[in-house]
């Protein structure tokens, strides 16, 4: 307890103390002597027992609790404890779960993306319906502008998916016990699949519109819009999404441009249009910068910030 | 502090830690009309302060095999009594004044020879008394009623010392500020 100061003016701040009998017996006698001698003191204690017998009587007239309450304690003392066995997921349970993350990305994606596509898509509709009355030579312009775009807008969409810039819900994606890789998997399927959905239908208005084989239009854009996606998702997740962009677009347009090079840069090389075919080497590359995507996104250390 | 026999209340906790229910039900009989009029100071739920109080004695019985003996057994029950409202309360929403809040509610300090309890009725000042908020009527009632130590209500409220002393100080002013208002309004 603290001790009494000879000097102390008023001692109100031990009063309480000294009325509960929980002072010692030196500071309790410093206290009886300096009450002896002070009035303001005396008053202070007065007031305190007045509160004092105040606590007492409110306390007398709280309820007593329940009888029943012992009862209840040993029905909580022995309550079996709950313990949660993890049990093996079913295959039906994992596909449920798989079928909402997929659906639920729908809402997060953004929404310029599902535009961009369908404006695309009825671009190249419309652009057949426009040449269907002409020469047979329109049909590769028609297709030229379906490869184009496609692979352009599937590309762009897709450089979007992900990250703190691009997605709304990042930090609720971060903070869900659902992998990342899973988020992105399906996010992936969604855009691509769409865009592919799209061109299409696009083809197989072309094919009706101009006679020939719709896979043979397929084949035109399919393997471009594959690998330049998995190109931008790449570089997007590891650079940024702006970057990928640039690069998708200066890849697209190098095959535009009619240049014919033997010997050049590593991008003019690659960039050549006879690289960018629907073969297995090109569907091969594609997969395997979209692994590269799936299994590098979530440490990727732009996370952190 | 009540002066119960403190080894008997530190043996019927080894007792307790032993598996021993008929020792829970004693130390429960000595405590309970102390323990649950404490508890009805910090929610004016009888129902909760009821679940409170079986929350209290399934916690001491869990973990009475490690009470150490560096407090009293009365601190000791109170401590967990106090953790258990607070954690409660505060999963469940319920107000938890902090005396922060209360500073602007309090008047200044009066000069003490101006200031006389002695001559409000019993009743007037008991019903003030329950208008106190909870941080203050509990460090009252573990003053008077159970006579701790201010170091003992020190630990059971987990404050330092120096707090005690001006919460009481606190108390008895906001005592004084509500029997001031109680009085304009008679006028």
């Amino acid at each position: 307890m603290t001790p009494l100061s000879n000097n102390q003016k008023h001692i109100t701040d031990l009063l309480p103390a000294y009325l509960n009998g929980s002072l010692d017996p030196s500071n309790a006698a410093q206290i009886d002597t300096h009450l002896l001698q002070c009035k303001t003191c005396q008053t202070e204690l007065t007031n305190w027992e007045t509160i004092k017998n105040t606590v007492h009587f409110a306390i007398a007239s709280e309820p007593l609790p329940s009888t029943h309450v012992l009862d209840q304690v040993w029905s909580k003392i022995d309550a079996p404890s709950i313990e949660v066995h993890a049990r093996p997921k079913s295959i039906h349970h994992t596909f449920v779960h798989v079928w909402l993350v997929f659906t639920h990305q729908i809402r997060l994606i953004h929404k310029s993306i599902w535009i961009a596509s369908t404006l695309v898509g009825l671009f190249c509709c419309s652009l057949a319906f426009i040449f269907s009355r002409q020469a047979q030579n329109h049909l590769q312009y028609v297709t030229s502008i379906l490869v184009l775009f496609t692979a352009v807008v599937a590309s762009s969409g897709i450089a979007f998916l992900h990250g703190t810039e691009n997605d709304a819900g990042f930090e609720i994606t971060l903070a869900t016990p659902t992998s990342l890789r899973v988020v992105m998997l399906c996010r992936m399927v969604l855009v691509i699949g769409y865009n592919f959905v799209f061109a299409a239908m696009a083809s197989f208005i072309i094919a009706l519109v101009h006679g020939g084989g719709i896979w043979e239009i397929m084949q035109l854009w399919l393997g471009p819009m594959l690998l330049l996606s998995s190109i931008s998702v790449s570089l997007s997740i590891s650079i940024g999404a702006a970057f990928a962009i640039a690069i998708s677009l200066i890849l697209e347009a190098l095959q535009a441009i009619p240049i014919t090079i033997e010997r050049g840069l590593f991008v003019l090389q690659f960039a050549r249009p006879d690289v960018w075919q629907t073969s297995p080497p090109v569907i091969l590359l594609a997969l395997l910068l979209f692994m590269f995507a799936v299994f590098y996104a979530p440490r990727q250390p732009r996370l952190s910030n | 502090m009540n002066k119960e026999p403190a080894n008997d209340d530190t043996q019927q906790l080894r007792l307790i830690a032993a598996g021993d229910r008929q020792a829970l039900a004693e130390l429960y009989e000595r405590y309970q009309h102390s323990l649950f009029s404490y508890l009805l100071q910090l929610t004016p739920d009888y129902g909760l302060a009821e679940e409170l109080l079986q929350d209290t004695l399934v916690a001491i019985w869990k973990s009475a095999h490690s009470f150490e003996g560096r407090s009293s057994v009365q601190t000791w029950i109170f401590s967990i009594a106090r953790r258990q409202a607070h954690n409660t309360l505060r999963q469940r929403k319920l107000p938890l004044a902090k005396e922060i809040d209360l500073a602007g509610l309090i008047s200044p300090d009066p000069e003490p020879e101006e200031f006389t309890l002695a001559f409000i009725a019993r009743d007037e000042l008991a019903e003030t008394f329950k208008q106190l908020p909870p941080v203050y009527r509990e460090v009252l009632v573990l003053t008077f009623a159970q006579e701790c130590s201010y170091q003992e209500v020190a630990n059971i409220l987990d404050v330092p010392l120096g707090t005690v002393k001006s919460r009481l100080s606190n108390a008895r002013r906001m005592l004084r500020t509500l029997l001031d208002a109680r009085e304009r309004m008679k006028r």
